[in-house]
């Protein structure tokens, strides 16, 4: 590379770290978290998340006690909170995978300070999400035959159901992110390893660094298995949701039968996944002292995304609404006015206003880099994509072919209590994480401080 | 008939790995724990045919 | 109550039999000898004292060392604990495990007796159906007929004879009675006996010798489902009570004035009214139904022509007709009729024409609780036309509210020295229930015979377990048929039939040698029933008889009763007068319960009244615009005043319903029976005491309350949106434009056809046909052991039934058309609940049916989610009585009882196709065309589902899927039904502009 050319500001790539910062002044920051005792906040929120998750898993047993009639799923609506709340964690999901991958392939460097506690959320949301699988069948201890595995009845699952789809789609995108996750891990892992005198965390550590010593040929390793891996990762973040949004897709269900819904799925997912880590790095940032790395460009960057997600929503919808309308097909015309104007009419206009009408609010820098306006934007596409998947399984199922069929359906509070509890696990296994495990990526990071490369400007290869 | 004797051999294999787990679990739980139908309910009903109805048919 | 039931076999045997005693200790009747005769063939005989003494049973031990012979056992199957299975060391004769006995036996209710066949397994009846070898019915029952073998099983049932609450024995029950009754005698003091009615000629002759041992004995027949008015207007219009026969097959004309003939009480007259309009050919030749009524009934919902009119101005509208059809001299009818009753000229004069053009064809039928000027206005009506689409026989009388409330006073005053209660429950179905309690309770000896302790029992000394009519001997009259009740089954508990032991009594009294009822039935069977001069042993007579269930009584013509014009101007008169403001509240017996009778049965209970989809209860109904005046909806509570009482009661909107008219279901609000407790509300106590008609109630003031019932209804959705679902025409567009029928769409499809070598099971089911009586619907619980799940559920909208009847109104509100559509699995060649269930729990047979493995299922209900139709029923909670005695003892061994999880649905009854195929393998012939009858189609009194092999062009229903009529419901998702559905035909006398395929 020849001299660097003085570039305008406007395209020149912009500081990734905010301050001075050394190499070892990042170990010291990042790796310290795991070393101290985590402050008294954190265990009180600990406490909180543990109750929430207890409480749920509570509900869960009692649930596997009595049966789906714990809850108020009912005929016509066969499918409720249940799913709704394995379509919102898959989503969720969705963030951190295409932050470690996508962003990976097109070296979009700002990813690499978050990409690990991204990453970690996809793995604890894809968690929280299998769950419902396991528990929404009407005899889960026997839910083991949906995985395809040799019996002597001879009887094989039905390839040709989405929920068997499903079932290779989300335990393969577990599979993967976890090892994509713990490929990342290593090296940090590694220097982990390095740094502790503690006489139980040596061991632990030392057995899962696998012998990393920093060599060439490791790093050689490395940077081949990671960009597989991110590659396989890559491909996944299209395909889990939209196998997902298959559930749906491919019945016969006015108001599921959209040929718009694996595109329209797998942005919402982006959607709500970036909004989750808006919510967490924010709080991350705070009180882990991190606001040199994950700075606010950073948050500025996301937001944008959240906001060009938004208006993909939007333009979703209103096809959605053309198409019930350009199809002439009755059903179909019922189902969207049942959307905006049916018994639950609220539910679609919530939708709407928190997906569409208030992260319109992301075109103001100013709320895109202060606190209150970003995470009340976040809360409200959390809230808002919830309801989407409510809109979409609850009011279509409750209004289809026959009138007659025709029901309301009334959560219980059993249902509400696992809700709660997937979130209390959700945040138990984030809160754990922040504390165990470095919550940024210090290999990837130190790759990018300034003078880490050999050519200047920051340039990587 | 290949893949008649695979299905075969492969239903033997499935049931060999799976008969420790279920014969395991029965073993165990009939030695050391008691089925809870121990309770003595109620007596069953005796049910006798009729004595002197004549039948449409068998 | 007694834990051992004690069932000595010896009570078996017929009463006078001389008991040979096996040993010593049986003759001293020591407790050891009792408990094992008691134990002796008892099932289950290994019982867990017998085991050996270490906890390793001898399975459990070959299970732990013989591993190689244990690989054979099935690893996928449900272990809930164990069970042993045990064999009979002596089988007895009648029963072999696994073949079905039938037995004819006789269901009686009230003025009725229905004939039917009883299916046994293992020595259970399990299911009931009509008796084919009745000349009528032709196989064909009403729809509780078919519920009440669940009631053998009640759980609730009296088990021992009580006395004064303790349990005792029939032998001193009988003493004490006896007693009572001799005193009685010798002080000339009245016993009261009150029954229901009695269509049987035998428990007459009884009754009759009862009478002549006790002079003082009286015997009323009451029947609380069956309005006093009618029986008044009888009296007045031929001077006897009358049972009134529709013959409809004669019929082109039929006027009805609040008559439900079609509510599946009357099989035969279903039949005959539908026969005329399954057309398969545009042709002229169809009845014509008009319907005159203030509520909705099914037969209103039938109706070609139908006209909301309150109930109590049927009456004065029945003589304007008579007036027009040239007949009342002495009677005036009042200008503005009718007019004044919000009726067209258009409609009237229709009415009119129709009835002259039909003469003798038409007929005029009255509805039970109409006023009695109503009744006698039918009677004149039916006399000018000279009508021959109906018989009338003089019967005898039933008591009524006014001579029960003459007993009730004669009891308060202290002249009653005993009463025997026998199946009626006074102390809840007697308006004055409180003062009839006070009264009762003043007579010294006071009896109870009967299945369930009710209301009336609880006053009781003397609390006796009565047999159920399918334990139990007798014969009815049902018109010119004489049927038999034979036991299908040995009595399951200390019980015995009402009969057998009022001939103890009568023993008691010296006054009878005849052992038991059987030996009596028989001895007067062969005075009076085998004919004189029959070549036949009596033997012989009597065992074809109960194999046949019945004898026809041959020229037996009895002339009818004539018409009276006697009381004419003085019944013209009240029907005239003018009635007080407010509401018109009708009282009729509940649809499912009758009068309350069989409020314990979670069937009936379950099942959906035909209108109002309604269960578990009896909302009030009130016209919709009533309604809106009233600012209510569906399950708001109102204060409803009437009868000198107020009470708080959820409403339900009626369409149809005639403005200023309320409904009430009677049969509600028990107080006892684990089922019927709480649910509904009493509504006896409204019956207007003291009046002509009690179950018109005027002057009720309405006005809203605080408060909403989630009302537990199977449909809350009344309209098709346009949908085309249930296609209903007139007669006119028929013939005008035949082709109605197929929409022929066949989509294309991406999996390979699939062939069906052998046979292609398909269903046609006729709308026209159908009336929406229900009786698919609970004949198909009866045999695939569908749970009910109780109102909570319901209303949740977690119902179990496999197979419903949906129902739409089209048009106005005011006066809707009304159709009923039977809704159930469509067996899809391509169905899209076969693609997505994941553990291929359910596919396609060769045989063209929709397979559901409930032991594959795992519960995912993404099956449930594609049906179209929403067909599909899943057990969101452990519904069934698995293993519960004596409620698991209904079920159906054929049929797997499905656990908590799992989703089930029709099954086109696989298991009798099963069952024809191998009998047909057996008799190396092919299925003959009818004979795998699903439960549904079975029971259908009108013949309205054919099921057979489409394959067979032959076959009745292959004939009738290409009909002109026949089309399929949401052909363009591509599913391919295997059911056709023929399209309702209607012929209404004036085609409005609401008439047509327009759908509303």
């Amino acid at each position: 590379m020849s001299k660097a050319v003085a570039l305008p500001d406007v395209l020149r790539e912009p500081l990734l770290t905010d301050g001075p910062m050394s190499i070892g002044g990042l170990d010291d920051q990042v790796l310290s978290a795991t070393e101290r005792t985590p402050p008294r906040a954190w265990f009180i929120a600990l406490a909180i998340t543990i109750t929430a998750m207890t409480i749920g898993f509570g509900f869960i047993g009692y649930t596997i006690a009595t049966g789906i009639g714990a809850w108020g799923n009912n005929s016509p609506v066969f499918w409720a909170f249940d799913i709704i709340n394995f379509v919102f964690w898959v989503g969720i999901g969705h963030a951190g995978t295409l932050i470690s991958a996508i962003l990976f392939l097109f070296r979009m460097r700002w990813r690499n300070a978050i990409a690990r506690f991204a990453e970690a959320m996809t793995i604890f949301a894809v968690m929280c999400a299998g769950i419902f699988p396991l528990i929404h069948v009407g005899r889960p201890w026997l839910a083991f035959w949906l995985f395809p595995y040799p019996n002597q009845r001879a009887i094989w699952t039905n390839f040709r159901s989405p929920l068997l789809w499903d079932v290779f789609a989300v335990s393969t995108y577990f599979s993967v992110s976890l090892m994509f996750w713990y490929l990342g891990l290593v090296p940090d892992i590694a220097s982990m390893r390095d740094r502790t005198t503690n006489k139980w965390k040596k061991p632990i550590y030392t057995f899962l660094a696998l012998g990393w010593h920093g060599s060439g040929r490791h790093w050689q390793h490395y940077e081949k298995a990671y960009l597989l891996l991110a590659g396989l990762a890559t491909g996944l973040v299209l395909s889990v949701h939209s196998v997902v949004s298959f559930d749906f897709a491919t019945s016969v269900v006015p108001g599921w039968h959209m040929t718009i819904f694996p595109p329209y799925f797998v942005a919402g997912a982006i959607f709500a996944g970036f909004s989750m880590v808006v919510i967490v790095l924010v709080v991350v940032r705070e009180t882990m002292d991190l606001k040199n790395l994950i700075t606010i460009r950073h948050l500025d960057v996301m937001n944008k995304v959240i906001l060009g997600m938004s208006c993909l929503m939007g333009y979703s919808y209103a096809m959605e609404g053309f198409t019930a309308w350009y199809s002439q097909n009755t059903y179909l015309h019922h189902t969207f006015l049942n959307i905006i104007g049916g018994s639950y009419g609220w539910a679609g206009w919530l939708t709407i206003a928190c997906n569409i009408g208030i992260p319109q609010l992301l075109w103001f820098k100013k709320c895109r880099t202060s606190y209150f306006w970003m995470i009340l934007v976040a809360i409200s596409v959390t809230i808002g994509m919830w309801f989407e998947r409510f809109v979409i399984i609850v009011i279509s199922l409750s209004q289809d072919f026959l009138p007659s069929a025709w029901r309301l359906y009334k959560p219980t509070m059993v249902d509400f209590g696992i809700l709660l509890g997937s979130f209390g696990l959700f945040f138990t296994l984030v809160l754990i994480f922040a504390r165990v495990l470095p919550v940024i990526a210090t290999t990837e990071v130190k790759g990018i401080l300034p003078g880490a490369q050999p050519e200047t400007g920051g340039h990587h290869e | 008939m290949e893949s008649k004797n695979r299905r075969e051999i492969l239903g033997s294999v499935a049931a060999l790995l799976a008969a420790p787990l279920v014969l395991g679990k029965e073993a165990v739980v009939d030695t050391f724990f008691k089925t809870k139908a121990e309770a003595e309910p109620e007596p069953r009903l005796a049910i006798t045919p009729p004595a002197h109805s004549v039948k449409r048919r068998g | 109550m007694d834990k051992h039931i004690h069932h000595d076999p010896n009570d078996l045997l017929p009463i006078g039999t001389p008991r040979h005693w096996r040993s010593l200790d049986e003759r001293a009747e020591t407790p050891e000898a009792r408990q094992a005769a008691h134990d002796e063939f008892k099932p289950g005989a290994m019982d867990p004292e017998d085991r050996p003494s270490t906890n390793l049973s001898r399975r459990t031990f070959l299970t732990l060392v013989g591993a190689t012979t244990a690989l054979a056992a099935t690893v996928a199957c449900d272990k809930k604990g164990r069970s042993t299975v045990v064999p009979y060391t002596k089988r007895p004769q009648e029963i072999v495990p696994g073949v079905a006995n039938h037995y004819a036996s006789t269901f009686p209710e009230g003025r009725r007796a229905y004939s039917v066949l009883v299916k046994t397994r293992e020595g259970r009846p399990i299911h009931i159906t009509g008796n084919d070898e009745h000349p009528r019915l032709k196989g064909k029952t009403s729809p509780r007929a078919l519920s009440d073998v669940l009631r053998l099983y009640d759980p609730d049932r009296l088990r021992l004879p009580k006395i004064s609450g303790r349990p005792s024995s029939w032998v001193e029950a009988e003493q004490t009675l006896v007693a009572a009754l001799a005193a009685a005698k010798r002080e000339a003091k009245p016993v009261l006996l009150l029954t229901g009615a009695t269509t049987s000629p035998t428990r007459r002759a009884l009754l009759k010798e009862l009478q002549g041992a006790v002079p003082t004995l009286r015997h009323l027949a009451w029947e609380p489902s069956l309005g006093d008015a009618a029986q008044e207007g009888a009296l007045a219009a031929y001077g006897t009570a009358v049972d009134i026969r529709p013959r409809l097959e004669k019929a082109k004309v039929i006027l009805s004035l609040g008559a439900d003939f079609l509510n599946g009480d009357d099989p035969e007259a279903i039949a005959a009214f539908t026969a005329k309009r399954r057309l398969s050919e545009p042709v002229a030749t169809m009845n014509r139904l008009w319907v005159l009524e203030g509520a909705m009934s099914l037969t209103g919902t039938n109706a070609d022509q139908r006209v909301p009119v309150r109930s109590s101005r049927l009456a004065a509208l029945a003589f304007a007709l008579a007036k027009e059809l040239g007949g009342t001299a002495n009677v005036t009818v009042p200008a503005g009729l009718p007019a004044s009753e919000g009726i067209s000229t258009e409609t009237w004069t229709s009415l009119v024409h129709d009835l002259k053009a039909a003469g003798r064809e038409a007929v005029v039928l009255c509805g039970d609780a109409m006023p009695a000027e109503a009744h006698v206005a039918a009677a004149l009506l039916n006399n000018l036309l000279g009508s021959q689409a109906l018989d009338i026989r003089a019967t005898e009388s039933l008591a009524t509210l006014k001579d029960l409330e003459a007993v009730r006073q004669d009891m308060a005053a202290g002249k009653y020295a005993a009463a025997l209660l026998w199946d009626v429950n006074p102390a809840y179905a007697f308006p004055k229930a409180a003062d009839w309690k006070d009264a009762f309770g003043k007579v010294p000896t006071r009896a109870w015979i009967g299945l369930i302790e009710d209301e009336s029992a609880a006053q009781c000394t003397l609390v006796l377990p009565e047999h159920h009519w399918l334990e139990a001997w007798g014969d009815y009259l049902d018109d010119s048929v004489l049927t038999l009740q034979q036991p299908t089954i040995g009595a399951l508990y200390t019980s015995k039939q009402g009969e057998d032991f009022l001939l103890t009594l009568l023993k008691g009294l010296g006054a009878t040698k005849a052992p038991d009822y059987h030996a009596y039935l028989q001895a007067r069977w062969q005075k009076e029933v085998q004919p004189a001069g029959s070549f036949a042993s009596f033997d012989r007579f009597f065992q074809s008889a109960l194999h046949d269930g019945l004898v026809r009584l041959e020229g037996k013509a009895t002339t009818a009763p004539t018409f009276k014009s006697t009381a004419l101007a003085d019944m013209a008169a009240r029907a005239f007068a003018s009635q007080p403001s407010g509401f018109e509240l009708l009282l009729r017996p509940g649809t499912q319960v009758l009068d309350g009778r069989y409020a314990n049965s979670s069937w009936l209970q379950e099942l959906p009244d035909p209108i109002t989809k309604a269960t578990w209860g009896n909302p009030l109904s009130l016209s919709v615009a009533d309604a809106q005046a009233l600012g209510v909806k569906d399950g708001d509570m109102v204060e409803l005043e009437a009868a000198g009482t107020k009470l708080r009661h959820p409403v339900i909107l009626q369409p149809g319903q005639a403005k200023g008219t309320l409904a009430l279901a009677l049969g509600y609000g028990r107080k006892t029976g684990g089922v019927a407790r709480g649910v509904g509300f009493n509504a006896f106590p409204l019956l207007a005491l003291g009046t002509s008609d009690p179950n018109l109630q005027f002057g009720t003031k309405l006005s809203k309350a605080r408060g909403h019932m989630d009302l537990p209804v199977t449909q809350s959705h009344h309209r098709m949106e346009g949908r085309d679902l249930v296609r209903s025409f007139s007669l006119a567009e028929f013939t005008k434009e035949a082709e109605h029928g197929h929409a022929h769409i066949e989509h294309a499809t991406l999996y390979p056809e699939q062939s069906f070598p052998d046979h292609k099971w398909g269903m046609v089911i006729d709308l026209s046909a159908c009336i929406g009586c229900s009786a698919c619907s609970l004949a198909c619980q009866s045999e695939n052991n569908i749970p009910s799940v109780g109102p909570d559920q319901i209303t949740k909208g977690r119902e179990m039934h496999w197979m419903r009847i949906d129902r739409y109104y089209e048009g106005e509100i005011e006066n809707p058309k009304v159709v009923h559509q039977p809704m159930l699995c469509q067996h899809c060649d391509a169905a899209p609940c076969e693609n997505v269930c994941p553990v291929n729990a359910t596919n396609h047979s060769p045989d063209g049916l929709n397979q559901m493995a409930y032991n594959r299922c795992v519960g995912t209900r993404y099956c449930a989610n594609n049906c179209p139709y929403k067909v599909r029923r899943f057990n969101f909670l452990e519904f069934t009585a698995d293993k519960i005695e004596p409620a698991s003892l209904v079920y159906n061994p054929e049929v797997t009882v499905r656990p908590r999880g799992v989703m089930e649905k029709c099954t086109f009854c696989v298991q009798r196709i099963q069952d024809v195929k191998i009998r047909a393998k057996g008799d190396n012939r092919p299925i003959k065309d009818g004979e795998v009858q699903p439960a549904c189609a079975a029971a259908c009194p009108s013949h309205a589902i054919v099921f057979g092999d489409l394959k067979d062009p032959n076959s009745e229903v292959s004939k009738l899927a290409k009909s002109k009529r026949g089309y399929k419901v949401l052909e363009e998702v591509g599913a391919r039904p295997a059911i056709t559905y023929l399209a309702d035909l209607k012929n209404p006398a004036i085609v409005s502009a609401h008439e047509g395929a327009t759908h509303e």
